[in-house]
């Protein structure tokens, strides 16, 4: 972009669809502006405390809540977004998450063919690797053979990165806030690089409090500052605009900006993947926290039919302790046993939508809540895991005092129907000829399989679109 | 809830607010023989980490309580917390009240004491060891470079 020039393309949001976007757009020739409400770091400034992980990278200082506060909800406030946080798990969606998409939204690209040449560019980004068992730690042994004692499928896990350098003693859970290493393939270090090699803009420290669409261009304002500092108001103009703040804050900008007058699906269908960490405690150490943080996922026909998938998985001392119930010396005794802790967390397939508003004041508020099927998917995999954490020694086993919702998706729902959808199957806002989104906020329904891959898939497929409609 | 501050948001405890917190962390972490207990643990200060994050709801909702916790009586603090803590045993919506406050009170209290900030040993207490060895990963790049220029 040149002194004084109007960018074609504003990007709001820089995760994994904003930047992929982005990088798509500034390689066809478009200027692009890319605005972030969170800061911008590299491997050598990611926080390193995890009170500073939880507060820097996260909206609302670490979690925000449903009304209800059955759910903490984790939603990323960085450049790299979810990317930089993950635990950068890496899927195809299967024939039943594409076809319930497609039988969903009406969108006829949500098939497995149609969807390949987008999955294998996305793929093409980034390096994959199956994450090795010769480093596996005992919560990953724990996980496995727990599988193997009931009979359940598990597979192991290919994972964005690049090289975790495990034999310098690395472990990936001080990563969760960002790599120290640069080897979790983020779209920080993978996108961003390459659309400002092309002439893209980044600027972060930018909340986008506001869009309007006028007849000949877009306009878009926004609160400039770090966090806790007086911030100033500032506006941009672009030709195009593309949503990439995720599912809660696409839903809410566009909610605050008026936008929901006429589009009736707005901020409806919001999805999380509810998670619940159950942990197993052992006689002898099982380390949870060292090397890969992951090995293995469930894929296990059956769990899937039931709507719920098994993770291995682990967190660092503070989140540890908020999800032991319980305070007090009861707690510290347990929080001592840390080392002690295995953990296996039920991941559900939650059917019942949430919803995303907007208050008087502004403020977004959650709705969400587990309806009786999705309870009865969470009770399926906590049973299964307490039979995986029962035939490996486990002498007590805990359940964990919070709803997590990680996966945050749906709000802005893909599809033909103006009266159920938000954005059409061209990624363009109903009603709208000039602003455009394809993050998790379009997915019309909760896969069931870790989003992130098919984000950045849907998000080339979208950059086609958008560069298309711009050269019109 | 998110909201939209533009004023600049308070950084630091006042020290009646400070002195809430550590009566408050103090029947959450008690301490012994191994670990210090929340006020041993001379955290306070750290808030000036965490407040600027906050949404400006949950942060006056927060320092109301430490307010509050300066003056309670030590058993009035210690009831709220178990009745906090246990949610699971009321009815809805009482319980998601409770949860509210359980998850607040426990995720201030917890993130400022088990990110073990001051090197306290109370990562080593717990077994916690996890690092990334960045020294041997630069000098893999430096090398990797010095071989490239060759």
């Amino acid at each position: 972009m040149t002194a004084n020039s109007l960018p074609d393309v504003i990007v709001v949001g820089a995760g994994t669809s904003g930047l992929n976007i982005a990088r798509e757009l500034a390689a066809s020739g478009l200027d692009c502006l890319i605005l972030e409400a969170g800061g911008r770091y590299d491997r050598h400034t990611y926080p390193r405390a995890e009170i500073d992980g939880s507060a820097q990278l996260f909206w609302g200082g670490g979690v925000e809540l449903n009304t209800d506060a059955s759910l903490a909800i984790l939603r990323p406030k960085v450049v790299g977004g979810g990317s930089i946080v993950n635990q950068a798990l890496m899927d195809r969606f299967d024939d039943i998450a594409l076809d319930d998409f497609r039988n969903s939204s009406g969108v006829d690209f949500f098939s497995t063919e149609a969807m390949a040449p987008y999955y294998d560019r996305a793929e093409h980004n980034i390096c994959l690797q199956t994450v090795s068992e010769q480093h596996r730690n005992r919560n990953a042994e724990i996980f496995d053979a727990g599988f193997d004692h009931n009979g359940y499928q598990n597979a192991p896990l290919r994972r964005a990165q690049a090289d975790c350098r495990f034999e310098d003693g690395n472990s990936c859970i001080e990563c969760l806030f960002g790599c120290r290493i640069d080897s979790k393939q983020s779209t920080a270090i993978t996108a961003l690089p390459k659309a400002e090699a092309d002439g893209a803009t980044m600027i972060a420290d930018v909340e986008v409090t506001l869009v309007e669409e006028l007849p000949d261009k877009v306009r878009v304002t926004g609160l400039v500052g770090k966090p806790g500092t007086a911030r100033k108001p500032q506006t941009w103009v672009a030709s195009r605009l593309v949503l990439a703040a995720g599912a809660i804050g696409n839903s809410s900008l566009l909610l605050r900006s008026g936008f929901g007058q006429g589009r009736p699906a707005l901020g409806c269908e919001f999805y999380v993947h509810p998670q619940y960490m159950n942990f197993g405690v052992y006689d002898e150490p099982v380390n949870a926290h060292l090397g890969p943080l992951q090995n293995y996922k469930s894929a296990d026909p059956g769990f899937r039919r039931q709507g719920f998938k098994l993770e291995n998985v682990f967190a660092g001392p503070s989140s540890i302790a908020l999800l032991i119930p319980g305070f007090g010396l009861e707690h510290q005794q347990m929080m001592k046993k840390y080392a002690h802790l295995a953990c296996v967390e039920v991941c559900v397939r939650d059917t019942n939508p949430g919803r995303i508003k907007v208050n008087r004041k502004g403020q977004t508020i959650i709705e969400k809540k587990l309806n009786r099927e999705d309870v009865s998917r969470r009770e399926a995999g906590a049973a299964a895991i307490r039979n995986i954490f029962l035939s490996t020694g486990a002498k007590q086993l805990i359940e964990g005092d919070a709803g997590i919702g990680l996966h945050l998706m749906g709000g802005c729902a893909i599809g033909k129907d103006k009266k159920t959808s938000v954005i059409d199957p061209d990624f363009t806002l109903h009603g709208s000829r000039r602003i455009h989104s394809a993050d998790s906020s379009v997915f019309p329904l909760a896969p069931g399989i870790n989003p992130a891959l098919t984000i950045a898939a849907i998000s080339l497929r979208a950059a086609e679109a958008i560069a298309a409609a711009s050269r019109k | 809830m998110t909201d939209m501050e533009t004023a600049p948001s308070p950084k630091n405890l006042t020290p009646t607010q400070a002195r809430g917190l550590d009566r408050l962390g103090d029947i959450l972490i008690p301490g012994d023989e191994d670990l210090p207990s929340f006020s041993q643990a001379n955290l306070t200060g750290d808030m000036s980490r965490m407040l600027p994050y906050m949404n400006e709801a949950d942060r006056s909702s927060l320092l109301l309580l430490m307010t509050a916790c300066a003056f309670l009586p030590t058993f009035a603090i210690r009831a709220l917390v178990a009745l906090a803590a246990g949610w699971r045993r009321a009815p809805e919506p009482v319980a998601g009240v409770l949860r509210m406050a359980n998850i607040g009170i426990k995720g201030v209290v917890h993130s400022l004491y088990w990110s073990d900030l001051h090197h306290g040993g109370i990562h080593p207490a717990i077994g916690y060891n996890a690092t990334i060895n960045e020294a041997a990963y630069e000098a893999s790049l430096k090398t990797a470079n010095q071989q490239e220029e060759k």
